[in-house]
């Protein structure tokens, strides 16, 4: 790559993926379920905020693509957890993927996540 | 993949609580100074001790114990064993240097020379341990970049410390002195600090306040002006780069979705607009005057905003196993005294200009006021520190809230 595309690179800004904040039928009562775990420095829950991209569901067993709004944070391992024990508490055997690209945007906030911070 | 990354919390609270009584103790000596003459201060050692006891005891021991933290989050991963092994280590051989190196600059000049090498040793050795996590590292480019920028300087303002060193024994290498100092100054304060400031300020400030990134066509341009105008020694350059940096996270920090913010954010971001200023002036202003203004207006309440906000959300973390909901309020006393310190630490700076400029007594004022506010907030960290631990402690003893 030459330096100019580097440049480039470094000058352009990243992607922005959508989350999902609602699905029907069994997913649907998933994300319903993640709305009970809160992100601790934002004060909303994870879907609110936009970090849940993806569920899956093969029986009881649920796989959630999230990402997090700093990759690092030193308290995303406990925030999995919680997810994991949330849903054990509904029968289901759940594992988190954490995907980091493209990275989270505050513009995924849902509106009403947006009137309660704002 | 599970990225828990926390360090354990001495090697981070503690450097930062002792910044605070550091800093009480600088503006002290300041305030006990009878005269500074802006043109010769380098040859008044109380004030000397003074500049170091910042440099060192406030700034570098900041950078140094927030460092151990926020490089892992920085660089998105684990950081080597060596990196966590070795901190713990170089936090005590930093803070042992402080007193010895005070002591060198009042009384005993042999001493001074000890805690310099102590000194030196800790922020090289740091320094070799987080220049390959940076490199290593894939993602935030730009702000890695301000980080690798601030290291380099650190390394050659250092090696000019030591060429001024060796002019004041009687070994001169360098023809222009004073230039030296300059640059020493210039390449620690800006590239050094000012660089882990902005490289670390473009990560924590958009996390806390719910921002975006800074957009990168104007955080890119300001990198390269910081860095271009410090290594050419050209202040209006490097006054270019000030400027668009400090656009750029204002117009981010615009964005942000969490309207309320706590002290330490919006001492912060006070900073980040006088940092516009003087970006704007650099050009005009004389150099020890701009290196007393970067210190007492931007460096320190800018590093003092960060600590004040990361502190407690660090004692929250390490107090409990689990996550237990949102991060509660700080005691209202705390934040009172926060958001005191915060005022004072802003008046204090801009007396010790004023004082410089005009009257010294009016510096003397400042320097009062200023070691008030390093104490009053050193209560707040330590209150918010010690209240947001109790209150997860026994939020974790109710029954069903249990830690996980």
């Amino acid at each position: 790559m030459s330096i100019f595309d580097r440049l480039k690179e470094l000058m352009s800004e990243p992607e922005r993926p959508i989350a999902i904040y609602r699905a029907e039928g069994l997913e649907g009562a998933v994300l319903d379920a993640l709305r009970t775990v809160m992100d601790p420095e934002a004060g909303l829950d994870i879907v609110t905020l936009g970090l849940v991209r993806r569920v899956q569901l093969d029986g009881d067993q649920a796989t959630i693509t999230m990402t997090l709004t700093t990759p690092g944070c030193p308290v995303a391992g406990r925030l999995f957890q919680e997810v994991e024990e949330t849903l054990a508490a509904h029968g289901l055997y759940a594992e988190v993927d954490l995907e980091l690209d493209p990275p989270w945007s505050s513009e995924e906030i849902a509106e009403e996540g947006r009137a309660q911070l704002g | 993949m599970r990225p828990e990354q926390l360090t354990p919390w001495p090697r981070v609270l503690l450097p930062l609580a002792l910044t605070m009584l550091a800093e009480a103790g600088a503006w002290l000596l300041i305030a006990a100074q009878e005269r500074v003459d802006l043109q010769a201060w380098f040859g008044n050692t109380g004030l000397l001790a003074a500049v170091h006891l910042v440099t060192l005891g406030v700034l570098a021991l900041a950078i140094q114990g927030v460092g151990w933290q926020l490089v892992p989050v920085l660089t998105a991963k684990p950081a080597s064993s060596w990196f966590q092994r070795l901190s713990g280590p170089l936090n005590v051989l930093l803070i042992s240097a402080i007193p010895l190196m005070l002591v060198g600059f009042l009384r005993w000049p042999w001493l001074g020379l000890v805690g310099a090498g102590l000194a030196i040793t800790a922020l090289l050795a740091r320094s070799l341990l987080v220049l390959p996590e940076l490199l290593g590292a894939q993602v935030r480019p730009l702000s890695r970049l301000w980080l690798i920028g601030a290291e380099l300087s650190l390394w050659a303002g250092l090696a000019l410390g030591g060429a001024l060193y060796l002019a004041r024994v009687g070994h001169p290498l360098l023809d222009d002195h004073l230039g030296g100092l300059g640059r020493h100054a210039g390449l620690l304060m800006a590239g050094w600090v000012g660089g882990w400031g902005l490289g670390l300020g473009s990560l924590l400030l958009p996390m806390f306040s719910i921002a975006p990134e800074p957009r990168r066509w104007l955080f890119a341009p300001a990198l390269l002006l910081w860095f271009g105008g410090l290594a050419l020694a050209w202040a209006p350059l490097w006054g270019a780069g000030a400027l668009l940096a400090a656009l750029a996270l204002l117009e981010a920090l615009r964005r942000r979705v969490k309207r309320r913010l706590e002290p330490g954010l919006r001492l912060a971001m006070g900073a980040l607009a006088l940092l516009a200023l003087l970006g704007l002036a650099a050009p005009w202003l004389p150099g020890p005057l701009l290196v007393a203004a970067g210190l007492s207006l931007l460096a320190l309440p800018f590093l003092r905003g960060v600590a004040l906000k990361i502190g407690p959300f660090l004692a929250w973390a390490h107090s409990t196993e689990g996550l237990g909901g949102p991060l509660p309020d700080a005691p209202a006393l705390s934040g009172a005294l926060a958001s005191s310190a915060v005022l004072g630490s802003l008046l204090a700076g801009a007396l010790l200009v004023a004082g410089l400029l005009t009257e010294w007594w009016l510096a003397r004022l400042g320097a009062g006021l200023g070691a008030l506010a390093a104490l009053a907030a050193l209560t707040a960290f330590l209150g918010a520190v010690a209240g947001l631990w109790r209150a997860r402690r026994a939020r974790a003893a109710l029954p069903g809230m249990g830690a996980a």
